[in-house]
């Protein structure tokens, strides 16, 4: 294609960030407590996009919801909900897009390296949100942990390895821009 | 969620002709002022919020409705603060340590979470999101380094592709629960079962996009003129202004 | 009939990953004509289309629009040649029906006033002014196609292309986006449209070209190219296998 090289990346970050948006919305229910996809898809865009576009698609979700488009999970939106009790885990998911982005470009497509990627991101997402629960809502340390992270540590480790396998799915269709937008032989609906 | 999606209401109503960017001020007093209120400011401010809302189409009732598992998170800060704040017991059972400053403390801080949302809402509702993309593109211009014009056009994106992953999402759902995902018992399987199928038709369809885009001219420099605020716009910034002092004082007093 | 407005000449075209997708094609299409571009699946329909608004680069031969290369000014042969996407759902940008027709006048940098004025007329002509407001995700399929037609002709082009404009579309879908492109034409639009069943538009076309293998095989008035489509995977019109002619689907 004569593109310009970035309106694919372009295109491909808005439509993570709206499937991010989406995810906070798509609940799977294993065990007791219910998985949301949310954090699965920021993983996955770090993995397919890198830590720049990535991080564009997390920054971009985030800004939607500040100007008070309703896209955070639970609705309402605004800053109101960006600076409420789940604000750290928003941001935490900026922060982690944009370090397991920067960890997975330099781990050349080793699965064991971008599991390490995926592990620290999603610990960041906590690192942020934690304390942020725990300051919002007045709680200490170990109720915010019990409320706030270790009932989605098996979930997570689940979504981790359930990146894993998607992105080694997805991968081939990211073509270099250079390539056609669509296979001729799929050309009828 | 598709409904609060597009909670934009088309109106004639006076918040329906703002200027946008005078939208986004108010917001941003409002929320910053909230931070302030007392109990008796913050119950005014609420109520004229929900007034606002029932004036531009939004009657207070749907708007609850619109915000229930917000309102539920709002439960839990109550709860909580009045679960853990020491003081006056407020009710005789000893298990329940719920003390009364707890419940003053509680419902002020949910008070003021609900406050910016519902300025949230009104904003939301009483503007076109084209116009909210385009008011973005304009604060984001003098900030360096952000590719305002960019920035601009993937929100426009994401608010268009939301409604369209989600009915995909519903549609992949039932083809899934027809093909008895439910039985399976692999925690793994399901999520890939969900996941992979979205990724691999966002991926497709971002390249259909990308290609449409590029045949309607998508990559010039795009010039928008912004027409400076009227009257009624800078009397209605002055408005704000003054009503957030108004809460302000009648907190401290 | 006009001057050519497009020129095709030796035109081949191979993707990056070596599979030669079209080769040696010559056309030339008239202003004021209504091209029915008909092959199977995999003919090279679509890679065909992308090449006259510069979507794609030949590997070898040239494509002119109105006599200049499309190479040359890739802004002006997307404005020129209009097109329209066989999937409705992603082509259509905007956050609501007027926004998205607005895009590429908008990307034009035309001044505010004429793009109103493009992107009111447009709706007009496709009947969704009513929907102006609407959330494109909210139109029906029919709707769909139409609102990316308006978008397309809100950039006054030359040329519309449409890909597959049928597809996905029930009986009464059909007869209203062929009642449209056949205004169109009436209009005085070049119209070039890609199908791989011919019959939905045959009756209204004013030549058919058949492309088959990334070639152009057959290439004249509809009467006499039609009998040949079953040889190279595309169904031949009951009528005309009846000996009879294939009528108008919006008759």
């Amino acid at each position: 294609m004569n593109q310009q090289p970035d309106l694919r990346n372009l295109v491909l970050a808005s439509l993570m960030a709206a499937l991010i948006a989406v995810g906070g919305y798509l609940v799977v229910p294993i065990g007791p407590v219910p998985i949301v996809l949310q954090n699965l898809f920021v993983l996955v865009a770090a993995l397919l996009l890198g830590s720049r576009w990535a991080s564009a698609a997390v920054a971009v979700y985030l800004l939607a919801g500040a100007c008070g488009l309703p896209v955070f999970a639970g609705g309402g939106g605004g800053l109101g909900h960006l600076f409420g009790p789940r604000g750290g885990y928003l941001f935490g998911f900026l922060a982690a897009a944009w370090l397991t982005g920067l960890i997975a470009e330099r781990a050349g497509r080793r699965p064991w390296l971008e599991v390490v990627a995926m592990v620290a991101g999603s610990l960041l997402i906590y690192a942020l949100g934690v304390p942020w629960l725990q300051w919002m809502l007045g709680l200490d340390f170990g109720k915010a942990m019990a409320v706030g992270m270790l009932p989605f540590l098996p979930g997570d480790a689940l979504k981790i390895v359930a990146a894993l396998l998607i992105v080694r799915s997805v991968r081939p269709l990211l073509r270099p821009a250079t390539a056609p937008s669509q296979p001729p032989r799929r050309s009828a609906g | 969620m598709a409904g609060l999606i597009f909670s934009f209401q088309p109106g004639a109503s006076p918040l329906h002709r703002l200027d946008v960017r005078v939208k986004l001020a108010a917001l941003l007093a409002v929320s910053l002022t909230s931070l302030q209120l007392g109990h008796a400011a913050l119950a005014l401010a609420l109520s004229a919020l929900l007034l606002l809302l029932a004036r531009a189409g939004w009657p207070p009732l749907s708007t609850l409705v619109a915000l229930r598992w917000y309102l539920l998170l709002l439960a839990i800060v109550v709860c909580s603060q009045a679960l853990t704040t020491a003081g006056e017991p407020l009710l005789p059972i000893s298990w329940l340590p719920a003390s009364r400053q707890g419940l003053e403390v509680g419902l002020l801080s949910a008070g003021r979470l609900l406050l910016v949302a519902l300025a949230g809402l009104l904003l939301t509702v009483t503007s076109r999101p084209a116009a909210l993309r385009a008011a973005v593109e304009w604060l984001l211009r003098p900030i360096p380094l952000v590719p305002h014009r960019q920035a601009a056009t993937m929100v426009g994106l994401l608010v268009r592709f939301i409604p369209v992953i989600l009915s995909q999402a519903a549609e992949l759902k039932e083809a899934l629960r027809a093909r008895a995902i439910e039985e399976s018992r692999r925690p793994l399987r399901r999520l890939t079962a969900l996941g992979l199928p979205l990724l691999r038709r966002t991926f497709l369809t971002a390249d259909r996009l990308t290609a449409a885009m590029e045949a309607r001219c998508y990559g010039a420099e795009l010039q928008r003129d912004w027409p400076s605020l009227g009257t009624r716009d800078w009397a209605a910034l002055a408005l704000v202004g003054c009503c957030c002092l108004a809460l302000l004082l009648l907190s401290l007093w | 009939m006009g001057e050519d407005i497009i020129t095709i000449s030796g035109l081949s075209h191979r993707y990056p990953d070596g599979r030669q997708s079209l080769s040696q094609i010559d056309l030339r299409i008239p202003a004021g004509a209504f091209v029915l571009l008909a092959g199977a699946n995999g003919a090279g329909k679509s890679t065909l289309l992308k090449h006259l608004n510069g979507l794609l680069t030949p590997t070898s031969g040239e494509v002119r629009l109105a006599g200049r290369p499309v190479g040359e000014d890739l802004r002006r042969a997307r404005q020129l040649v209009g097109m329209v996407f066989q999937d409705a759902d992603s082509q259509i940008v905007g956050e609501t029906v007027y926004d998205d027709v607005a895009f590429g006048p908008e990307n034009l940098n035309w001044p505010a006033v004429k793009v109103e004025a493009n992107v009111t007329r447009a709706l007009e002509l496709v009947g969704l002014i009513g929907m102006a407001e609407r959330s494109p995700h909210l139109l029906s399929g029919g709707e769909k196609r139409r609102l990316a037609i308006a978008g397309v002709l809100a950039m006054e082009p030359a040329v519309i292309v449409l890909d597959e404009p049928f597809a996905n579309l029930d009986y009464a879908g059909v007869r209203d986006i062929l009642s449209h492109i056949v205004a169109l034409h009436a209009g005085g639009s070049t119209i070039v449209v890609s199908v791989h069943d011919i019959e939905k538009v045959l009756a209204h076309a004013t030549r058919l070209v058949l492309m088959a293998g990334g070639r152009v095989v057959a290439d004249g008035p509809p009467a006499v190219v039609a009998g040949e489509v079953e040889a190279h995977g595309v169904r031949l019109p009951t009528a005309i296998r009846l000996g009879l002619e294939v009528a108008s689907w919006l008759a």
